[in-house]
């Protein structure tokens, strides 16, 4: 299974690479990056937490632009234009296929994360050097580094709902729009519900409430891999709090994978 | 074999569910236990540049960040200073996002300048708001009285109080506050009629109402007790002990009423009766 | 034995509520070793059938068997070479990378994957492509890499989806050329296809669909009971056909 599994997603990280809209997306984070270093200078508050803050926030960014322009329509062409016949109509499983897909997209954007996380940490450091920026106390590289590993988990997670919603739906557009509110119900999902607990709102017995919180089961809670405020503040984070999230993460992208393959089985092509 | 091929994604699916279930769990129940402690998302960025971002979704925004103060702050006990530093720049980000908006100085001066311990903070969102609600004399009266209660800077307080007192329907005791404030007086007995005359603000809400009028009753106590422990004084010379004496030797019918759990400072050596 | 096995075949295409019956009880077979034509105007179903034959759709009821093997049950396209009609690829990839991936999954070893490439791009004169990313290629560049991938692995069954569509005069004759060379070397064809010569020329049976039915399996010299030449025969089974369904 794995000698068939490879080739797929060789070539789909091959074709990916080969893109020019992938270094579209690259060079406009690394313009975001100079803009940042800019930016900090501009202003004299709390210049450390802006720096820290808005370079994670452009890997995220970045990696988004990734999962809703570039991944949905590739695979949509696949099924569109049929590119998908050469692949099935070898000895090529439609599981195969789609863990496949999923590893070579996976890879793209694992890379990306790289090269804008190093940009980051660059435009971050320079920041310290040019415009005699002061770190946060307990800032640490390392937590720096967790917490682009954590967002593009993260990413993961999106791309793995996005492959869902490409095999549900016909059009390339209601897959970004399903995989669009999905992220920011992902997002935001914990914060209204805490928002309406506490205000006190709604009694935790509602059937607001419960909708919520069956929600919360079934769509993923995307905020828990957010660590940036805590990062870009120096915040107090014990690291090991992060293997629940991580164990989530990776089974939430397996359970979407599974029934990914469970619709294409159904579908025809 | 073959059933185990055709079974094989039935198994690999339920391994990942089974997984899911058990690190969701997990996930949710460490969550319940911080409350909403995690969940106060305010981003870092300074307060220009968000409203730059926030483009014509501004307004929003600002209730958002507001409803998050509010709800972070309605349920969490301790919170750091650090953790109020970020709270503040919710408040500064909010103003920025819509300076006319009421509730952002209300919460500021309810939040800041009493919770936080950071009155500076919240006279500085006030005075913005005052030069931006030109009609209102509200922000002015509460920078006002952060200046004289917080601070002890009377003749900044009177100033204010001054200036504000000039804006149309603004109450007359303004006027009044300006021009005690300019002598210095005692700080209770100003302070409670200040906060009484807030008490008649209509546009307050029940908690609003509640904390106010308790903060009039402890200054009210604090006030008796101060008289108390200065009679007890003249009387044996030293300052009670503790202030339970104060009723054993009938100073006192019984210690006054104080509506918070928290109990009061006393320092026996000065006889200083304090309250946070 | 049968290379390919058709067996009752029905396929209704469903939309919203309303059912398109497409094929309608189609049976034929396409014995080993022999070059089969499979013919129809447009709409015919031709391409349903052959989708249907590569399981990328099932079946309303049938059965499709490819040497001996049940399609959709059993695995079959280690066995096949297939071309489809518009063979669309990924851009970035060149023709090389595009037949390595081709036969890495056809279970080809390391080793042998690059000589037969080269070896299956000279005989379709893409010896000077194979570097090239496929976005450079032309439409014929396109057609003959297809049926580069399909021959890459020496399968023993082509499935080939109009095979000179999109080819120069001196592209069909290399096509044809491979076609009679598989053939000779005892390999099965199955190919649908609009140009009427190329199939009196090349194939020993064909099958005529209209209108999801088949109205015509055998020889390929038998149709000539029907006309003088092949074209003549067929749009007069055609018009015939048409005409019981007006009557």
């Amino acid at each position: 299974m794995i000698h068939k599994i490879f080739p797929v997603a060789h070539i789909t990280f091959i074709d990916c690479l080969r893109n020019k809209a992938l270094y579209g997306i690259l060079f406009m984070g690394i313009v975001l990056f100079g803009i940042n270093i800019i930016f900090t200078g501009m202003f004299s508050w709390d210049l450390s937490k802006v720096a820290v803050d808005m370079g994670l926030s452009t890997v995220s960014f970045a990696g988004l632009i990734l999962i809703f322009f570039f991944s949905i329509q590739m695979m949509s062409n696949d099924m569109d234009k049929k590119t998908i016949y050469l692949i099935l109509s070898r000895p090529v499983s439609k599981s195969e296929y789609i863990v496949g897909k999923f590893i070579g997209l996976s890879l793209v954007i694992l890379i990306s994360s790289l090269v804008l996380g190093v940009c980051a940490a660059f435009s971050v450091w320079l920041s310290t050097m040019t415009i005699n920026l002061q770190l946060a106390e307990a800032f640490s590289w390392k937590l720096f580094s967790l917490s682009i590993t954590l967002q593009t988990l993260s990413l993961l997670i999106l791309l793995s709902l996005a492959f869902l919603w490409v095999m549900v739906s016909s059009h390339s557009f209601t897959a970004f729009l399903l995989t669009l509110m999905t992220y920011f119900v992902g997002q935001n999902m914990e914060n209204v519900k805490n928002i309406i607990l506490s205000t006190k709102l709604m009694s935790p017995d509602s059937i607001s409430i419960k909708a919520i919180n069956f929600a919360s089961w079934i769509l993923p809670n995307l905020s828990v891999f957010n660590i940036k405020t805590i990062i870009a503040h120096g915040l107090p984070f014990d690291a090991s709090s992060m293997a629940a999230p991580v164990v989530y993460g990776i089974s939430y992208i397996g359970i979407c994978l599974c029934l990914s393959i469970l619709v294409f089985k159904k579908r025809e092509i | 074999m073959v059933i185990f091929k055709k079974n094989a994604l039935f198994l690999v699916f339920s391994l990942f569910l089974s997984l899911f279930i058990f690190s969701n769990g997990m996930i949710k129940e460490k969550r319940k236990i911080l409350g909403a402690s995690y969940s106060i998302d305010i981003p870092s960025t300074p307060p220009n540049v968000i409203k730059l971002l926030a483009g014509e979704f501004s307004g929003i925004i600002a209730d958002y960040l507001l409803l998050q103060i509010g709800s972070y702050i309605g349920s969490n006990s301790e919170i750091s200073q650090d953790q109020w530093k970020i709270i503040h720049l919710g408040f500064e980000q909010a103003f920025e996002l819509d300076p006319y908006f009421q509730q952002t100085y209300f919460q500021a001066q309810a939040f800041l300048a009493w919770d936080a311990n950071m009155p500076e903070s919240a006279i500085r969102i006030l005075e913005a708001a005052g030069r931006k609600r030109t009609w209102d004399w509200r922000p002015g009266y509460y920078a006002g009285f952060d200046y004289y209660y917080f601070l002890n800077d009377f003749n900044t307080a009177s100033d204010i109080y001054l200036k504000t007192a000039k804006i149309k329907n603004a109450p007359v005791l303004l006027a009044l506050l300006g021009s005690r404030f300019a002598i210095k007086d005692k700080r209770t007995e100003a302070s409670i009629a200040v906060l009484k005359l807030m008490l008649k603000d209509n546009d307050l809400n029940k908690n609003d109402k509640k904390e106010i009028s308790d903060r009039i009753t402890i200054l009210k106590s604090i006030e008796v007790l101060d008289k108390a422990i200065q009679q007890f004084k003249k009387i044996f010379l030293v300052y009670p002990s503790t202030l339970d004496e104060l009723v054993y030797y009938q100073i006192l019918k019984q210690l006054p009423e104080n509506p918070y759990s928290k109990k009061y400072t006393y320092n026996p050596d000065t006889g200083e009766i304090k309250f946070d | 034995m049968a290379a390919i096995l058709f067996q009752n075949i029905y396929k209704t295409f469903r939309s919203g509520f309303k059912s398109y019956p497409v094929l309608h009880d189609i049976s034929f077979e396409v014995k080993k070793g022999e070059i089969y034509g499979f013919l129809g105007p447009n709409g015919a179903g031709k391409s349903t059938s052959i989708k249907l034959l590569l399981n990328f759709i099932q079946p309303g009821s049938g059965r499709i068997y490819i040497d001996n093997l049940l399609v959709g049950r059993d695995g079959f396209q280690h066995l096949i070479g297939y071309l489809p009609e518009t063979p669309c690829f990924y851009e970035n990839l060149t023709g090389i990378e595009t037949l390595v991936f081709a036969g890495k999954t056809s279970g080809m070893g390391k080793k042998e994957i690059i000589p037969a490439a080269k070896k299956v791009l000279h005989r379709l004169n893409l010896d000077h492509a194979g570097d090239k990313l496929i976005k450079a290629y032309s439409k014929g560049m396109k057609q003959r890499l297809g049926i580069a991938m399909a021959l890459i692995h020496d399968p023993r069954i082509f499935i080939l989806d109009e095979p000179m569509s999109g080819l120069d005069p001196m592209g069909r004759k290399l096509i044809s050329d491979v076609i009679l060379e598989l053939k000779q070397r005892g390999k099965t064809v199955f190919f649908s296809s609009h140009i009427l010569s190329d199939i009196e020329k090349l194939c020993d049976r064909i099958g005529i669909l209209n209108k999801g039915k088949l109205l015509y399996t055998g020889p390929t010299k038998d149709i000539l009971e029907f006309g003088p030449d092949v074209e003549t025969a067929f749009v007069r089974l055609i018009e015939k056909d048409e005409g019981s369904h007006d009557t």
